[in-house]
């Protein structure tokens, strides 16, 4: 009844199918118009070449008339369109889509009806045709090869969305695709053992999604990103070379990580890159990448950082200075005007015409960040970059966590750019620790409590960061090799002094240098910054506070918080000094510009500060056990002072108008999923492994159980298939005189069947003598001495003796190699199952 | 008394008696020689010969469906012509034929007794029903009494007339025709008249060779060809019939396989009334002969598979609507067929 069922269906089926197969091919390089067609074709293409195999037409004249029709379709299509005649006549638009929709129609039709017509004629060539859709499905989902998950982005993003691992979903919908075909191919079968057939598949497709379990999910390899990333780019366009800057990667918004600072020099290069890696559209974007090469590199990382970013979420990300083919990518998704134009502090170049393009946008760095931070919920990327467990229960006095990566404090002219000195920000890391390493300095210990945690990176980042100040780093065992790049731990200490027992005391630090305090204090030369620092001052603060550092310093910031207006999508780019441009033009604009705007004002009144990139997270975002997920989002720049005995103060800006919509809420299940990941390392890192015995937590998989059930299940069943083959290939030599009729024909129709020569359900033995006999002619006699034998009367019977049994197998045995292809013997011989049609 | 018929046989008379057939090797000679003077009289038959030598030696009769001139008679008359009446002295000749009509009546059929004046005595005289072979041509055109004689005769291998019974041979062998067309004016037979026919046969066209075949070699028939081929006699026809059904083996997994075959057409749906007991009954000599014909001492699965479509054609009533009884009948052997032929491989 399924069979019949299925009969029924298979043309309708089938016809959709190939109109889909057609859609998928010809998606990304067809017009609406086109993929119309191809589907039209497809459909029309199935019903034609069922027609056509039906029809007395050789085989060869249909596939060379369909070949011919393809070609004058496509050369005519070339013709029409290198010509003015149609263009003029109905318009080139209109010209462009008719010649699509001709040649799409055309090949779609010419390829399926071909393929359709062959499958007719011979039942075997169905292989090809539903390899055709397999080919077209697989099409879809090649990108996420080698286990990577992130595409289509579309669907991983749902996936992740919804707390379930991408690659389940990959899997589950591949196993659909394998029972649909194997729908399809059975309904095509004429034999009843096609429903067995289908029985098997199903069995297989629930194989292959267990063994997986057992396997493990493909792991991607080491060089691209996990899943989790968009992973070829990886790398943001860092302009290190600059040395200045580098950026915090956190730009990125998007999966990749943020900071790579290797590649910086290639700002554009890569940019472009990531570009195309996220949405393939921007390729447009590219070009606007190109002009802004010059801005390179700083905002490249955050570019980059977009792009990754799903381009779908992220768009407003856009910020970074150096964005600008980051965003591009990312453009795709919502802002693309924004994006194109990028650089937030283009002019380095101008400046400092002798760095390469990639130092400028050091210059400019950018923070990362196209974001904000502050209050503002993080609202761009939501994919994760990183998981963060604390040891203590640390709740800070601003109300966010801030992770510290890099810092900002070498004037360059137009912004703050990592310093090219080695005695000054020495509180930060630059690589990831092999051992417990201590960062070079560490500066103030008062009003500050020690806070210990384990970093699990999603993404690969450039360097290590820590809740501010850090301390120490150290390496931690990866938790979960699959999902985290790597892991490590710091030890910091974190502000916990409130911030008004902060007035008083003197900004810098007696201990340093002149030079080190010139350098800190180092002010942006545009006079207008200490005119309006002094006037903030003046205004704001009473008498008694007028001369206090940290006043003055919280006066500005106060003032910033209510005058600057926060959005990603002013990026002051294209100007020689983007902060000028921000400050003393529309104050509006993101972190970086606040960053700057409040160390240049601060400068000017000579408090020592800087800027310094990161992750920013509220404390609400604090999940259970101290679990931070830090998304890309969250990446943040920020401006720091230093005050006397107490080290470099976060004094962050919180702008209180913000234009940008607000981002999407941690997903909260995914933060306790990859906190509970990350959180399986062993809390003390710095044993040594052989005095802590890793005591695996027994885990039930009940997948790998299942697997390796179904896997011994199969090895025994096909074990016991073997040795029944066996068993019945020797047993003809030493049976009793009175099983040898039964025994020896029996061999002889194993052989036949390994050869694929089986007897149909209610063919009598006779009838398939007669039809194997162009290949074993001897059989014929063997089928009448063994009907004898069992049919015949038993008294009156004189038996064929052995030697004549064992002559009659022989002769059957030589017959049949001379007649049949050796490959199909071998899968015959192969075939532990091929006995069973011996019946 | 002498007829004339009796002078023109007395000759054959002369004929050497052959030996008593007493083991399959001389029922196979049986069947050797009728096939080659069949063959030899009629081109393009085979399988038709086959059935019939099949239906004479498992003792039933024949029912043929065919076009006119397609070599009904010809094959009829051949058959009681390779046969050798040796036993004159009892009245029967080899061969009958009766052209059925509406008007025909039973005595025409059977025989009636004549008032001899000479005598002043009453005496019986035999229709053409007592023969060995009798050609039954168009039976469906006459009517239901003329026919309810011949089913008597069918049946019982006797006959009554004036309440007395005669028997008829041992070897009486009925070969009825029927035609297709014009069906208006017929008395289509009855299914229980039916069933007394062994096979029905629809004979198809020839194939072009056997035609061309037939055209060419008209003439070498005309002129007698083939009758010089060695005949046989009514002893030996019997006599093999006796040594086919006590030698010929049929193991109990065919009659397992009949049974089965039997209850598939009961319980198909497209089939109103199924195959009958008799017909099983009547089936095994069948199957018993067909295997003599190919030569084989034991009934095989493919004798059932031969001989079921025209043993159960004519005996199953088809709901209206179905496909045509060869497929039906195909269907419901498949199953059995496929556990008769496993039979051969279990212990």
């Amino acid at each position: 009844m399924i069979r019949r069922l299925l009969g029924g269906w298979r043309h309708p089926v089938r016809v959709l199918a190939m109109a889909m197969a057609a859609l998928s091919l010809a998606w990304g390089v067809a017009l609406t118009e086109g993929l119309v067609a191809a589907m039209v074709g497809a459909a029309l293409g199935t019903v034609g070449g069922e027609l056509l195999g039906r029809s007395r037409l050789r085989t060869g004249v249909t596939l060379a008339g369909l070949w011919l029709l393809t070609l004058v379709a496509w050369k005519g299509g070339a013709l029409a369109l290198t010509t003015e005649f149609l263009a003029s006549e109905v318009g080139p638009g209109n010209a462009l889509a008719g010649v699509g929709v001709v040649r799409f129609g055309t090949l779609a039709f010419a390829l399926v009806a071909g393929l359709r017509a062959v499958a007719v004629r011979r039942p075997a060539a169905l292989a090809f045709e539903l390899g055709f859709i397999a080919v077209a499905l697989a099409g879809v989902f090649a990108s996420h090869r080698d286990g990577v998950i992130a595409r289509p982005l579309w669907l991983s993003d749902w996936a992740w969305q919804q707390g379930i691992d991408p690659g389940q979903v990959f899997l589950a919908i591949g196993a659909g695709a394998v029972v649909l075909l194997a729908v399809l191919l059975v309904a095509e079968q004429k034999s009843g053992r096609a429903l067995s057939a289908l029985l098997a598949l199903f069995g297989l497709s629930f194989l292959a999604v267990t063994v997986v379990n057992v396997v493990g999910a493909p792991t991607p390899h080491p060089e691209s990103v996990l899943g989790l990333t968009d992973a070829g780019q990886g790398q943001p366009p860092r302009p290190t070379d600059g040395g200045t800057h580098h950026g915090p990667d956190n730009g990125d918004g998007g999966q990749r990580d943020p900071r790579e600072r290797g590649d910086g020099g290639g700002s554009n290069g890569n940019d472009a890159g990531d570009a195309s890696a996220s949405g393939g559209n921007d390729a447009g974007d590219g070009g606007a990448s190109g002009n802004d090469a010059g801005d390179g590199g700083g905002s490249a990382g955050n570019d980059a950082g977009d792009g990754g970013g799903s381009s779908g979420n992220d768009a407003g990300d856009g910020g970074g200075g150096g964005d600008d083919a980051g965003d591009g990518g990312s453009g795709a998704g919502q802002d693309a005007s924004a994006d194109i134009t990028m650089p937030m502090y283009p002019t380095d170049g101008s400046i400092d015409p002798n760095t390469p393009p990639p130092q400028d946008g050091g210059a400019n760095r950018p923070p990362p960040s196209e974001q904000l931070s502050d209050d503002q919920a993080p609202s761009n990327s939501p994919a994760p970059m990183a998981v963060v467990v604390l040891d203590n229960d640390y709740s800070p006095p601003s109300g966010a966590y801030y992770f510290r990566q890099e810092v900002w404090s070498q004037f360059n002219g137009v912004r703050l750019v990592e310093t090219a000195r080695n005695d000054v920000d020495r509180d930060i890391a630059d690589e990831f620790p092999t051992f417990e390493q201590r960062v070079r300095d560490v500066v103030g210990s008062q009003g500050r409590t020690r806070v210990e945690g384990l970093v699990a990176l999603l993404v690969n980042h450039n360097s290590p960061f820590a809740l501010e100040s850090a301390v120490s780093f150290s390496p931690a065992q990866n938790p979960n090799p699959q999902r985290f790049q790597r892991a490590f731990r710091f030890s910091s200490l974190a502000q916990s002094v409130d911030y008004r027992r902060l007035l008083g005391h003197n900004a810098g630090d007696p201990r340093w240098t002149p030079d080190v305090r010139t350098y800190y204090t180092t002010p942006h030369p545009d006079p207008r910054f200490g005119q309006l620092a002094r006037r903030i001052v003046e205004q704001r603060l009473p008498q008694r506070l007028r001369r206090d550092a940290f006043a003055q310093a919280l006066a500005i910031k106060l003032y910033l918080d209510h005058e600057l207006i926060y959005s990603t999508r002013a990026r002051h780019a294209g100007v020689p000094d983007p902060t000028l441009d921000f400050l003393f033009g529309d104050r509006t604009g993101y972190c970086v510009h606040f960053a700057h705007s409040a160390v240049f004002l601060w400068r000017s009144l000579g408090i020592p500060s800087r800027i310094s990139t990161g992750y920013h997270s509220d404390e609400s975002n604090r999940r259970g056990g101290s679990t931070i997920m830090l998304r890309g989002g969250d990446a943040h720049a920020w401006p720091e002072l230093y005050v006397d005995g107490y080290g470099w103060i976060v004094l962050d800006i919180a702008a209180e108008r913000n234009l940008d919509p607000p981002g999407q809420a941690p997903d909260e299940d995914l933060q306790r999923i990859l906190g509970e990941m990350a959180r399986q390392q062993p809390p003390v890192p710095n044993q040594p492994p052989s005095q802590q015995p890793l005591r695996p937590r027994p885990r039930h998989n009940y997948g790998r159980a299942v697997g390796y059930g179904l896997l011994a299940v199969i090895a025994s069943v096909l074990a016991a298939l073997y040795l029944v083959k066996l068993w019945r290939r020797v047993v003809p030599a030493f049976a009793r005189p009175a099983s040898l009729p039964r025994v020896t024909y029996r061999k002889a129709l194993d052989l036949l069947a390994e050869a694929g020569l089986a007897r149909e359900f209610g063919e009598t033995r006779e009838r398939f003598a007669a039809r194997v006999g162009e290949t074993a002619p001897s059989f014929a006699k063997m089928t009448d001495a063994h009907l004898a034998a069992h049919f015949g009367d038993p008294q009156k019977r004189e038996a064929p003796t052995r030697e004549a049994w064992r002559t009659m197998l022989r002769d059957v045995a030589r017959e049949i190699p001379g007649r049949t292809k050796r490959w199909r013997r071998v899968l015959g011989l192969l075939n532990p199952a091929s006995w069973l049609d011996a019946r | 008394m002498t007829t004339e018929s009796d002078f023109i046989q007395s000759e054959h008379i002369t004929h050497t008696p052959a030996p008593p057939i007493t083991d399959l090797n001389g029922a196979y000679g049986v069947v050797q020689r009728m096939r080659n003077r069949l063959q030899m009289a009629v081109r393009g038959r085979d399988e038709v010969i086959e059935l019939m030598i099949v239906a004479l030696l498992s003792d039933g009769h024949m029912l043929l469906e065919d076009y006119p001139g397609s070599g009904k008679t010809t094959l009829a008359k051949s058959l009681g012509d390779c046969i050798i009446d040796d036993k004159p002295d009892d009245d029967i000749v080899t061969f009958r034929r009766i052209q059925f009509t509406p008007d025909l009546l039973p005595s025409d059929v059977t025989g009636t007794t004549i008032f001899d004046p000479n005598t002043n005595r009453f005496f019986f005289r035999a229709g053409p029903i007592f023969a060995h072979v009798v050609l039954a041509d168009e039976i469906n055109r006459t009517s239901p009494k003329v026919q309810s004689a011949m089913l008597e005769a069918m049946a019982e291998k006797q006959t009554t007339i004036d309440n007395r019974t005669r028997r008829l041979d041992d070897l009486f062998f009925v070969i009825a025709t029927q035609n297709p067309l014009d069906l208006a004016g017929t008395f289509p037979l009855p299914s229980a008249q039916l069933d007394r026919f062994l096979f029905k046969v629809k004979m198809k066209h020839i194939q072009r060779e056997a035609e061309l075949e037939i055209l060419a070699s008209a003439r070498a028939r005309k002129a007698g060809a083939g009758s010089d081929l060695p005949r046989v006699t009514r002893t030996e026809v019997i006599d093999a019939r006796g040594v086919i059904e006590s030698t010929i083996h049929v193991a109990p997994e065919v009659r397992e396989c009949l049974v089965d075959l039997a209850n598939a057409t009961r319980a198909d749906q497209r089939i109103l009334q199924g195959a009958s007991t008799r017909s099983l009954v009547l089936m095994i000599p069948a199957l018993q002969a067909r295997a003599l014909t190919r030569v084989r001492d034991y009934v095989s699965a493919e004798d059932v598979e031969y001989l079921a479509p025209y043993i159960f054609g004519h005996r199953l009533e088809l709901a209206p609507g179905t496909d045509s009884v060869e497929t039906v009948i195909r269907e419901c052997m498949a199953r059995p067929l496929e556990r008769l032929a496993r039979a051969s491989l279990r212990r």
